[in-house]
């Protein structure tokens, strides 16, 4: 296995908790500048597989690399290169939130002022001296990103980071990850919420009873199952049939619905533009259309389901 | 090394403020005043060497209550609560991060014993006249080495779960164990065994041999030692030795736990 460009490479991971077979056989890859869901219903075993990772399980078989280090082997420098944001976030209640993150952050090499500047960063400069014990939730969530942004990490690995967060520091936690990953940082996302993970990934890797069953591009995974983009296009009015027949014998159109004055194309989507201009150039007026890409959740369900 | 350090000045951070700490080491100066002032037979005592046998009856119940609380939690706490995860998740070993909580307790510990008998030490010297005050200085490194053996094995139980209450009562365990059931154990036998020797005047020595199991058999020999009544000892069981075993039960224990810890999921 070449993991050379390979920020991640797990390689027939196996953990058993005594007759559980909690992750069985697994293998994938994220590649470096990428941002990666991971998927996979309660117990699938993504947080097990998380968890191997980060060196926090000893695993009964199977190979990890963080940027081409064994984490067996080499697990301290390897570390090094990532943040994680665990999805059961606790810091010790008798210290401060700047003692907190000046703890980790000399594990981690970086300054006192580096942790000063995240939490002005996150918005918890007012209070960077209060115990942390008289935090409420979502403060706590906000030092553990910031905990997890500590020395400039390649890699983010993210257990449901959106857990506990107000509508602003989700936000913040999406714009957060988008500009690490301008900067070239990978991010590996485990969530519940499929629309979140739809908005900020490229990739999905999608387990099932500790079990790989979808890898790739979302665009790759709905093409692969089938699931196609469908366009509704309003008219002034309702369109002759004949045109609705030479839509419907147009390379890469599946299925075309008139209703009305509104038609419905279900298509590749590369050809979702050469519907408009076919219509356009039939003389039809188009007062208004809305495409609808193939949602995350309708390729989940059918991974899960054709995988089990 | 950095690590270690690290680790060792959070738990030094986390630690010396706990109110269990505080209160236990104020009892513990409280404990050791009152009998020098008021108890009868220590009140017109004038001389350290005489004294330290009875003021460590006082001592030795509660200096494992003050390293069990120390260390009945320190690994369990961590894993039930989550700040564990959090940590090994980091750029540390596990024996970095084990080696240096130990430190770190142990730190708190000297410094919980020494402030305590500090405080004593500088009442005594200016409101009485007591000779061999070195004495005391060394009934205080004993009571250290009871205190940290103390802390090794609580520390070791604490690598052995993951919930904060199970620790909690199995510290309450090893203090009965330690203080009551282990020496009516050790009499048991003497009076089952060994009736005929000791009705002779001579106590077997297996008997003091099983004092190595029992950091408060071996404290209070010390101290016994160290205050001259403790006549008629087989040859193995010195001040050395006893120091010596203090030191392999620290060792050993802090051994165990590294070894558990590294094979712990967390």
């Amino acid at each position: 296995m070449t993991s050379e460009k390979s920020a991640i490479s797990v390689s027939n991971l196996t953990k058993r908790y005594g007759n559980l077979l909690a992750v069985d056989g697994i293998h994938f890859k994220v590649q470096r500048g990428r941002i990666f869901g991971f998927l996979g219903p309660n117990g699938a075993g993504k947080t097990t597989t998380i968890k191997a990772i980060l060196g926090l399980i000893k695993v009964d078989e199977g190979e990890i690399e963080i940027n081409g280090m064994n984490i067996k082997e080499n697990g301290k420098e390897a570390k090094r290169s990532i943040g994680y944001l665990p999805e059961r976030i606790s810091f010790y209640d008798n210290l401060t939130a700047l003692q907190n993150l000046s703890f980790y952050a000399e594990l981690k090499g970086s300054t006192n002022e580096e942790c000063k500047a995240l939490l002005e960063e996150i918005g918890l400069g007012q209070v960077m001296n209060k115990k942390v014990r008289k935090f409420s939730r979502g403060m706590i969530q906000r030092l553990g990103i910031a905990r997890s942004l500590l020395g400039d990490p390649d890699i983010l690995i993210l257990d449901e980071p959106s857990t506990g967060l107000d509508p602003e520091g989700s936000l913040l936690v999406k714009e957060k990850l988008r500009s690490l990953n301008g900067k070239g940082c990978t991010i590996f996302l485990s969530s519940h919420i499929l629309a979140e993970v739809q908005a900020i990934c490229s990739d999905v890797i999608i387990i099932n009873k500790g079990k790989l069953v979808a890898e790739g591009r979302i665009e790759d995974l709905s093409r692969k199952l089938e699931i196609k983009p469908k366009i509704t296009i309003s008219l002034d009015e309702k369109p002759p049939e004949n045109i609705l027949n030479e839509l419907s014998n147009m390379q890469g159109i599946y299925k075309v619905e008139g209703k009305g004055s509104l038609i419905e194309v279900t298509c590749e989507p590369e050809v979702k533009v050469d519907v408009l201009i076919h219509l356009k150039k039939s003389g039809l007026k188009i007062k208004d259309f809305e495409t609808r890409t193939p949602s995350l959740e309708k390729i989940f369900m059918k991974c899960i389901k054709e995988g089990s | 090394m950095k690590e270690l350090r690290c680790v060792a000045k959070k738990e030094i951070m986390d630690n010396i403020r706990n109110k269990w700490i505080i209160f236990s080491s104020g009892i513990l100066v409280l404990l050791l005043l009152t009998s020098l002032f008021l108890m009868p037979s220590l009140k017109y005592c004038a001389d350290f060497k005489e004294a330290i046998s009875q003021l460590a009856k006082l001592v030795s119940p509660i200096v494992p209550i003050i390293a069990l609380i120390l260390g009945y939690a320190s690994i369990a706490r961590e894993i039930e609560s989550g700040t564990m995860e959090a940590l090994v998740a980091m750029p540390i070993s596990r024996r970095e991060i084990i080696a240096g909580k130990f430190l770190g307790l142990l730190a708190v510990l000297v410094i919980s014993i020494s402030i305590s008998f500090g405080v004593s030490a500088m009442v005594i010297a200016f409101s009485r006249t007591m000779e061999n005050f070195s004495y005391f200085f060394l009934f205080m490194l004993y009571t250290i080495l009871l205190g940290s053996s103390f802390l090794a094995l609580s520390f070791f139980f604490s690598s052995l779960l993951r919930k904060r209450s199970s620790a909690l009562i199995l510290a309450i365990f090893i203090w009965f164990f330690f203080n009551l059931i282990m020496p009516l154990i050790q009499t048991g036998l003497l009076l089952e065994v060994g009736m005929k020797g000791a009705l002779a005047g001579k106590i077997p020595d297996w008997f003091y041999a099983l004092d190595f199991l029992n950091p408060l058999s071996m404290y209070t020999s010390l101290v016994d030692m160290l205050a001259g009544s403790a006549k008629n000892l087989p040859s193995f069981y010195t001040p050395y030795s006893l120091v010596a075993v203090f030191l392999i039960w620290i060792l050993l224990f802090f051994l165990l736990t590294v070894l558990k810890f590294e094979r712990t999921d967390i």
